[in-house]
C-alpha cells in the first residue's frame, strides 16, 4: 500500500482515460453503430453540434438557466442558512421543509412544476433554485454552527466589541460556509437543469438529448453527454477548485467529503 | 540478553542515532531516558522488528515481543477480552477456549474482574492501559517493550500500574526496555538506566541500580533520580 | 452531545411547529387554486388512502421497491468489493478515476438516455442505472476508508505478529466497513431517487415512475402528491431506520 506522487497519478489517470478510450474504441467497433458509436464518430458529431448551430442554440440557455436557478436558491439558501445558523428555533422549524426537499425524488418534483409552470426556461430555472437552496442552506447552516467554540470564548474573554466579532469571527465563517456549498451545489444545478429541460422544455441541451432518443441519433446524444461533462468539468475547474483553495488555505475541511451528497 | 551494536538509522535524510551500543541482560529492566525526539522510540521500533538499521546489528532471537504504547492501542470495536484474544490468535497450539480462559485470567490478574466484556469507550484510560499491558503479558513475551506508559495518568493510578507490572514481571520475568522520561520511574523500576542526548541521539551515560527493588529507600530514590536529572540536564558531565 | 430533555423537546416542539406551518400554509395555498394544480392535504391523504387500497398501486410499489433494493445491494456489495480493491492497490485506483468522475458528474437523465440506446429500456436497465449512479459514493467512501485505517493498531498486529488472516478479518475490515457505513446509508435513499427517475424516463410499464407518468397524463396531480409524500416517507424510514439498527448494532462500540 504505498503512496504515490502527484505526478504519477496524473499519468495514471490519463492512463485510465486511455483505456476508457480504447475499451470504448473496441466495443463499438463489434457492436453496430446505432448502438455504440465509436469514438471518432461521436467527435465528428461534436463538430457537427458545433457547425450546425445546435451546440450554440442550445448550451447558453441552458449555461443561463443553470446560472439564474444556482443564484436564486442560492442566495435563499445562504440567508436562510445564515438566520438558522444563528438561531436554534429557526434551525428546527425549517429542518422539515429543507429535509423533504432533499429527499423528494426530483422527477416528481419536475412534474408538479409543469403543472404549475408550463414547460420553459422558469420552470428550469425553479427547479434547479428548488434543489440548489437546501444544499446551500445546509452548507451554511453548518458552517455557522460548527463555528469554532473556542474561538468565540477567545472573543469573550477579550471583550471583542460586535463589530469585532462580526467582522472578524462570525463573516469569515459564513464566507467559508458559503463557498464550501457553493462550490459542492454549483455543479449539481447544472445536472437539475437539464433534467428539467429533459421532461419540461423545449429548449436547452436537455430538450436536445430527449430529441436524439426520438431521432435515435446515437451519434449526437453521445456528443451532447460529451457536452455536458466538459460544461461539469468546467464548472469543476472554475468554481469549485478555486474554492477549495481558498478553504484549505484557512484550514477548514473542505466539502470534498460531501460530495458523497448527490441528488437526483 | 539483547544486544545493540554500532546501531545507526535516519528517516528522510536525518540521522537519528548514531553508532548506538548498549546490552540488556537477561530477564533486566533497561530504561531509555532522554529529552524528546532524541531516538528512543526508534530504538524500541528496532527493537521490535518494525525498522532496520542502517548499520550494526541487533542480537535479539526473540519470537514474541510484547509491547505496551503510550496511546492504548485497542480495537475500539473489540471488548477487553477480545483485544487480549487477538494476539493470542498467533498461537496455533491454543484451542479457542484455552485462549478465551488465558484472557480471562490476564484480565482478573490486573484488576478487571467484570470487565471482559466492555469495550474501550466504555473504559476508563487507567483500565484501558490495564488491558494494554494484560495484552502485552498474555503472550508470555521474550521482550517486553515499553513506550513511556504511563504518561498522562495520574501519580496514584500510576503508582498501582507500576506496581502490578512488578509483580508480572516477578509473576513472568523476561528482558524490558523500558522508554520514559521521568527519571524517578526510571529509578524505582529499572536495573540500569541509559540516557541519551544530543542530534543525532548518542548515549552519554549509563547508571546502574545494583540495589535490589525493595531495597530502595526515599533516600535511595532521590539520589538516583537527581544523577539522573543532572544528566538529563547537563548531558555528557 | 449529551443534550437535556429540555434541549430535545425545544427541538422536538420547533420541529412540529415546522410541519404545521408548512402543511397550514400548503392548506390555505390550496383553496385558491383547483385541485388540478394544488390539492389540498385532504385531498392529497384521500389519493394515498386509494393508493393503498389499490392493488395495481401496491404492485408498482413493491416492484419499484425491488429494484431500488437490487440496486443498494449491488451498490453495496460492489462499492466496498472494488472499493477495497482499488484502496489497496492506488494504481487500479487511479486507472479506474475516470469512470467514477463520469458517474459523479454526467447528469443522471443523461446517463438514462445512454443506458436507453445502449441496453434498451426495461427492468434490469432501471436497477443498472439506479446502481451505477450510486456505486462512485460507496467505492470512494470505501477507497478513502481503506486509505486512513489506524496506522498505529497496524503497527500494534504488527509488533505482535498477528496472522495475515487475522489483521484482515479483525482489524481492517471492520475499520473499513465503519467507515463507509454513513455512505452506504446516504446510497439508500439515493437508490430509491434513482429508480423512480430511472422508471420515469425509461418509461417502464410497472413500477412508481410508471405510476407518477400515468398520473400526469391523467393530470392527476393530487395522486402525484401521494406518491411524493409516501416516497419521503419510506426514505426517511430507510434512513432512520437503518441509522438505528446501525447505531444500535454495528456500533454499540462507540461511546
Amino acid at each position: 500500500m504505498g503512496t504515490f506522487t502527484g505526478s504519477l497519478n496524473k499519468y495514471l489517470y490519463l492512463g485510465g482515460v486511455i483505456v476508457v478510450l480504447l475499451g470504448w474504441e473496441i466495443v463499438s467497433l463489434t457492436v453496430a453503430a446505432e448502438a455504440l458509436p465509436r469514438p471518432r464518430e461521436v467527435w465528428n458529431g461534436l463538430m457537427l453540434l458545433h457547425t450546425n448551430g445546435k451546440l450554440w442554440q442550445h448550451l447558453p440557455i441552458s449555461l443561463y438557466r443553470t446560472l439564474m436557478g444556482f443564484g436564486l436558491g442560492a442566495a435563499l439558501g445562504f440567508i436562510a442558512g445564515a438566520l438558522a445558523g444563528f438561531s436554534k428555533p429557526l434551525y428546527c422549524l425549517l429542518k422539515p421543509l429543507t429535509g423533504a426537499l432533499l429527499s423528494f425524488p426530483a422527477v416528481a418534483v419536475v412534474m408538479v412544476g409543469m403543472v404549475w409552470f408550463g414547460m420553459g426556461s422558469t420552470l428550469a430555472v425553479v427547479i434547479t433554485a428548488l434543489f440548489t437552496f437546501p444544499l446551500v442552506y445546509r452548507s451554511t447552516v453548518e458552517g455557522v454552527r460548527l463555528m469554532d467554540a473556542r474561538l468565540l470564548e477567545m472573543a469573550a474573554v477579550f471583550r471583542l466589541s460586535k463589530w469585532a466579532l462580526w467582522w472578524n469571527i462570525y463573516l469569515p465563517a459564513l464566507a467559508t460556509a458559503l463557498l464550501a456549498g457553493f462550490a459542492f451545489a454549483a455543479g449539481t444545478a447544472f445536472r437539475k437543469t437539464v433534467m428539467a429541460e429533459l421532461l419540461g422544455s423545449h429548449d436547452g441541451v436537455g430538450y436536445a438529448m430527449a430529441m436524439t432518443r426520438f431521432n435515435l441519433e446515437t451519434a449526437e446524444l453521445f456528443a451532447w453527454v460529451m457536452v455536458c461533462l466538459f460544461v461539469v468539468a468546467g464548472i469543476e475547474l472554475l468554481a469549485v477548485r478555486p474554492a477549495h483553495k481558498y478553504l484549505r488555505l484557512w484550514n477548514l475541511p473542505d466539502e470534498k467529503r460531501r460530495g458523497a451528497l448527490k441528488n437526483v | 540478553m539483547l544486544i545493540f551494536e554500532n546501531v545507526t538509522k535516519s528517516f528522510s535524510n536525518r540521522l537519528i542515532v548514531d553508532d548506538l551500543s548498549f546490552k540488556v541482560e537477561d530477564n533486566h529492566i533497561l530504561a531509555i531516558l532522554g529529552p524528546s525526539g532524541v531516538g528512543k522510540t526508534t530504538i524500541l521500533r528496532i527493537a521490535a522488528g518494525t525498522v532496520s538499521p542502517d548499520a550494526g546489528k541487533t542480537q535479539s532471537d526473540r519470537q514474541k515481543i510484547g509491547f505496551i504504547f503510550q496511546e492504548h492501542r485497542l480495537l475500539p470495536w473489540r471488548t477487553a477480552l477480545g483485544n487480549i484474544m487477538l494476539v493470542l490468535k498467533g498461537e496455533k497450539k491454543l484451542a479457542p477456549q484455552e485462549r478465551r480462559q488465558i484472557g480471562m485470567t490476564m484480565l482478573q490478574k490486573m484488576g478487571l474482574k467484570g470487565f471482559e466484556h466492555y469495550y474501550p469507550a466504555q473504559l476508563s484510560g487507567g483500565m484501558r492501559q490495564r488491558v494494554s499491558i494484560a495484552r502485552a503479558f498474555v503472550i508470555e513475551p521474550d521482550l517486553l517493550l515499553m513506550d513511556e506508559p504511563f504518561t498522562g495518568l495520574d501519580l496514584e493510578l500510576k503508582a498501582s500500574l507500576q506496581k502490578m507490572l512488578l509483580d508480572l514481571l516477578s509473576w513472568h520475568p523476561t528482558t524490558v526496555i523500558y522508554v520514559t522520561h521521568e527519571p524517578r520511574d526510571a529509578v524505582l523500576m529499572a536495573d540500569e538506566a541509559i540516557v541519551l542526548a544530543g542530534d543525532p541521539g548518542k548515549i552519554t551515560a549509563r547508571i546502574k541500580f545494583d540495589c535490589p527493588k525493595e531495597e530502595r529507600d526515599q533516600k535511595y530514590i532521590q539520589e538516583n533520580t537527581m544523577k539522573l536529572v543532572e544528566q538529563l540536564m547537563t548531558p555528557g558531565v | 452531545m449529551y443534550k437535556s430533555l429540555k434541549e430535545i423537546l425545544t427541538s422536538a416542539f420547533w420541529f412540529l411547529a415546522g410541519i404545521i406551518i408548512l402543511a397550514g400554509i400548503w392548506q390555505i395555498m390550496s383553496l385558491s387554486f383547483s385541485p388540478l394544480i394544488l390539492p389540498s392535504p385532504r385531498e392529497t391523504l384521500g389519493a394515498m388512502f386509494d393508493l393503498f387500497s389499490s392493488p395495481d398501486a401496491r404492485q408498482n410499489f413493491y416492484v419499484s421497491a425491488g429494484r431500488a433494493l437490487a440496486a443498494l445491494m449491488a451498490v453495496t456489495i460492489m462499492g466496498l468489493g472494488m472499493g477495497v480493491v482499488a484502496g489497496l492497490y492506488p494504481w487500479l485506483e487511479a486507472l479506474m478515476k475516470p469512470v467514477k468522475d463520469i458517474l459523479l458528474a454526467i447528469p443522471p437523465v443523461a446517463l438514462t438516455i445512454l443506458v436507453i440506446f445502449l441496453f434498451g429500456s426495461g427492468s434490469l436497465q432501471t436497477v443498472g442505472i439506479a446502481g451505477a449512479l450510486a456505486l462512485p459514493l460507496v467505492y470512494g467512501s470505501t477507497v478513502s476508508a481503506v486509505r486512513t485505517v489506524d496506522r498505529e493498531l497496524l503497527e500494534m498486529t504488527e509488533i505482535f505478529n498477528v496472522p495475515r488472516k487475522v489483521r484482515l478479518w479483525d482489524v481492517y475490515l471492520p475499520a473499513v466497513v465503519f467507515s463507509s457505513l454513513p455512505s452506504v446509508l446516504l446510497a439508500a435513499g439515493l437508490t430509491v431517487r434513482l429508480t423512480v427517475m430511472a422508471e420515469v424516463i425509461v418509461g417502464v410499464t410497472v413500477g412508481i415512475g410508471h405510476a407518477l407518468s400515468m398520473s400526469r397524463v391523467y393530470l392527476a396531480t393530487q395522486e402525484i402528491f401521494a406518491w411524493m409524500l409516501i416516497l419521503l416517507a419510506v426514505v426517511l424510514m430507510i434512513e432512520g431506520g437503518l441509522l438505528y439498527i446501525v447505531k444500535k448494532y454495528l456500533l454499540r462500540w462507540q461511546a
